[in-house]
C-alpha cells in the first residue's frame, strides 16, 4: 500500500518535470513504455532541463551512463523508485 | 552655462522617454500588454522588468532601458497594440549616460535654452508654475527635440497621440466622446469603455487565428529578407571527432546541470571565428554595414505551439563553455514556459539554426534582417574517411553559412568557415 502511494507520488513528480519543458503535455498524452523524448517531442536541451527539474525535486542525479535506463516514463518511474527507496 | 537648480530640475523632470511596445523580431507586428509590474511614480533601473507582454512568441518580460521614474502609464492592461505604440513614459532621473551633452537644454532647442542663458530671470522666476503649466499643456520637449504627448487637434478632435493611434487601429469614432482631460482632451481612460469589447474579442483569438497571424508575420519578414538581401550560401564539412571525444569525456559522469551539448562548443568556436572575421557580425541598415561591438548569437528555437523564437546569448566570446551551456539551457527553458526578456529578442547580431537535432543533414537559413549572416548546423554523421592514407571512422557535421553579399564576399565566408573548422579540432582550447 505504502509502495503504491510512493509510486503515485513519483509519477506526479515525473509529470511535473516534463511539464516544465513541455507545458501542454498531459499524462494521457504519454505512452508510458515509449521513448519519452519522442512521446513529448523533447530535444536534447529539453531532455537535459527535464533531468535537472527531476534532480531539483528528488535529489537524484542522473548521468549519461544511465540514460538508457530512463528513456521511457515507466523506466524513469522504476529508476527513481529504486533510488528513492 | 547657467547651472541653476532650476535648469537641473527642468532637465531631470522633463527628460521623458517613451516606453513602446517592442518589436521582438522582424516577424512581430503587435503584442498584448497583459500586466504592469510598476505603477506611476515607481523608480526603475535600466534592465528592470516593468511589464509582461503576451506575444506570438509567448509571454515576454518587458525591460526598461533607462533609469528613471514612471511618469505616466498610457495603456491599461489587457490591451493589444501595434509595435511602436507608446505604453508609458519614463522621466529620466539622470542624463543619458551615452550622450550626456544631450541633457543640456541648449543642445536640445536653442530657443528654449537661450532664455536661461540670456535672461535667466524670465525662466527662473516661477519655476513651479512653469513646470505645472508645462505639465498641464502636456507639451514637453524630450531630449531628441521632438514633441511628446502633444495633444493634436484634428478636425475639432482633441486627443492624445496614443488615443488617436488606438482609435485608428480599432476604428473608433472619437467625435462623440467627451474627453476628461485638459480642455476636454480625450484621454486613454475615456476610450477604454469604447475599446473594451474589441480588446476582449481580440484576446480570445482562436489558436488557429493565432497561428495564422504568426505564419503571415513570418511570411512577411522572410519574404522581405529574401527580396532585399542578396543571399549567397557556402557549406563546409567539419570533422568533429575531436569534439565528440571531448564531450564524451566531459559528460561521462557529469550531473545533468554540468552536461555539455555539442551546440555549446559550436557556438563558442563560432564566436572565436567572429572575433577574427567581424564583418559577419553586425547590421546592415540605411545602405551601410555597422559592425556590432559585442557578439550576441541568436538561437532559433522552435516553439511547441508552432512558429519560432530567436533569443540571443550575449557576449558569447567572453563566456566559458559551461557558462554558454547554462545560457542555452536557460533560454530554451524560458522559450518553453515564458519569461524571455525583451532585450534577448532584439539584440542578436548573428543567428544560428541547429537542425541537426531534428535529423537534417544541412540547413541554408534565411538571414534575419538587419543581420548579415545566419549559420546552420546539420546532424552529426559517422563516415569512413581517409586520414593519412588510412580508412578511419570520423564524425562529420555540415556547417552552412548564408551571407549578405552587400557586406560579405565568398572568400571571406569561406575563410570564416575554415577558421571555425580549425577551432573545432582543439575542443580543449574552447
Amino acid at each position: 500500500m505504502n509502495t503504491k502511494h510512493i509510486q503515485q507520488n513519483i509519477q506526479q513528480i515525473i509529470l511535473e518535470a516534463i511539464q516544465e519543458v513541455a507545458p501542454e503535455i498531459e499524462q494521457d498524452d504519454i505512452d508510458m513504455d515509449e521513448d519519452i523524448r519522442e512521446e513529448c517531442d523533447l530535444d536534447s536541451m529539453d531532455f537535459l532541463n527535464y533531468l535537472i527539474a527531476l534532480k531539483k525535486s528528488t535529489g537524484v542525479s542522473i548521468a549519461e551512463g544511465d540514460y538508457t535506463q530512463v528513456n521511457s516514463f515507466n523506466k524513469m518511474l522504476n529508476y527513481l523508485s529504486e533510488k528513492l527507496r | 552655462m547657467a547651472e541653476t537648480p532650476i535648469d537641473k530640475g527642468l532637465t531631470s523632470t522633463l527628460a521623458l522617454e517613451d516606453i513602446t511596445m517592442p518589436s521582438l523580431g522582424a516577424d512581430m507586428t503587435e503584442g498584448t500588454l497583459t500586466q504592469w509590474l510598476v505603477k506611476e511614480g515607481d523608480h526603475v533601473n535600466s534592465g528592470d522588468i516593468i511589464a509582461v507582454l503576451e506575444t506570438q512568441k509567448g509571454a515576454i518580460d518587458m525591460e526598461v532601458y533607462s533609469a528613471g521614474t514612471i511618469a505616466e502609464i498610457l495603456v491599461a492592461p489587457v490591451a493589444k497594440v501595434q509595435v511602436g505604440t507608446v505604453l508609458a513614459r519614463l522621466a529620466l532621473t539622470e542624463p543619458s549616460k551615452a550622450e550626456p551633452s544631450k541633457a543640456e537644454p541648449s543642445k536640445a532647442e536653442p530657443s528654449k535654452a537661450e532664455p536661461s542663458k540670456a535672461e535667466p530671470s524670465k525662466k527662473i522666476a516661477t519655476p513651479a508654475e512653469t513646470i505645472v503649466a508645462t505639465a498641464n499643456e502636456t507639451t514637453v520637449q524630450n531630449e531628441d527635440n521632438y514633441l511628446v504627448n502633444e495633444q493634436i487637434k484634428v478636425i475639432g478632435i482633441n486627443a492624445s497621440p496614443i488615443v488617436r493611434r488606438l482609435a485608428q487601429e480599432q476604428q473608433l469614432d472619437l467625435s462623440g466622446i467627451q474627453g476628461s482631460g485638459p480642455q476636454g482632451a480625450i484621454l486613454l481612460a475615456d476610450l477604454s469603455a469604447l475599446s473594451k469589447p474589441k480588446t476582449k474579442s481580440s484576446n480570445h483569438d482562436s489558436a488557429d487565428n493565432h497561428e495564422q497571424n504568426m505564419r503571415s508575420a513570418i511570411a512577411a519578414a522572410m519574404a522581405k529578407s529574401k527580396q532585399e538581401i542578396p543571399h549567397f550560401y557556402l557549406s563546409l564539412e567539419i570533422d568533429i571527432s575531436a569534439v565528440q571525444y571531448w564531450l564524451q569525456q566531459q559528460n561521462k559522469a557529469a550531473p545533468p546541470e554540468q552536461y555539455v551539448l555539442l551546440l555549446a562548443l559550436l557556438l563558442k568556436a563560432m564566436a572565436i571565428s567572429l572575433v577574427k572575421y567581424p564583418k559577419l557580425n553586425g547590421f546592415y541598415q540605411g545602405n551601410a554595414f555597422e559592425q556590432a561591438s559585442t557578439i550576441n548569437i541568436g538561437n532559433v528555437i522552435s516553439l511547441r505551439q508552432g512558429g519560432l523564437v530567436v533569443p540571443a546569448i550575449h557576449d558569447v566570446d567572453n563566456l566559458s563553455v559551461s557558462e554558454l551551456m547554462q545560457g542555452l539551457r536557460d533560454i530554451t527553458a524560458r522559450s518553453r514556459n515564458g519569461h524571455l526578456r525583451s532585450s534577448e529578442l532584439t539584440d542578436a547580431t548573428i543567428t544560428v539554426t541547429n537542425m541537426g537535432e531534428r535529423g537534417a543533414d544541412s540547413v541554408l537559413g534565411i538571414i534575419y534582417p538587419p543581420q548579415v549572416a545566419i549559420l546552420g548546423f546539420g546532424k552529426v554523421r559517422k563516415v569512413l574517411q581517409l586520414v593519412n592514407d588510412e580508412v578511419k571512422e570520423r564524425a562529420m557535421l555540415t556547417a552552412s553559412l548564408s551571407a549578405d553579399h552587400r557586406v560579405i564576399d565568398g572568400m571571406l565566408a569561406a575563410k570564416f568557415l575554415n577558421h571555425l573548422s580549425k577551432q573545432l579540432q582543439k575542443p580543449e582550447r574552447l
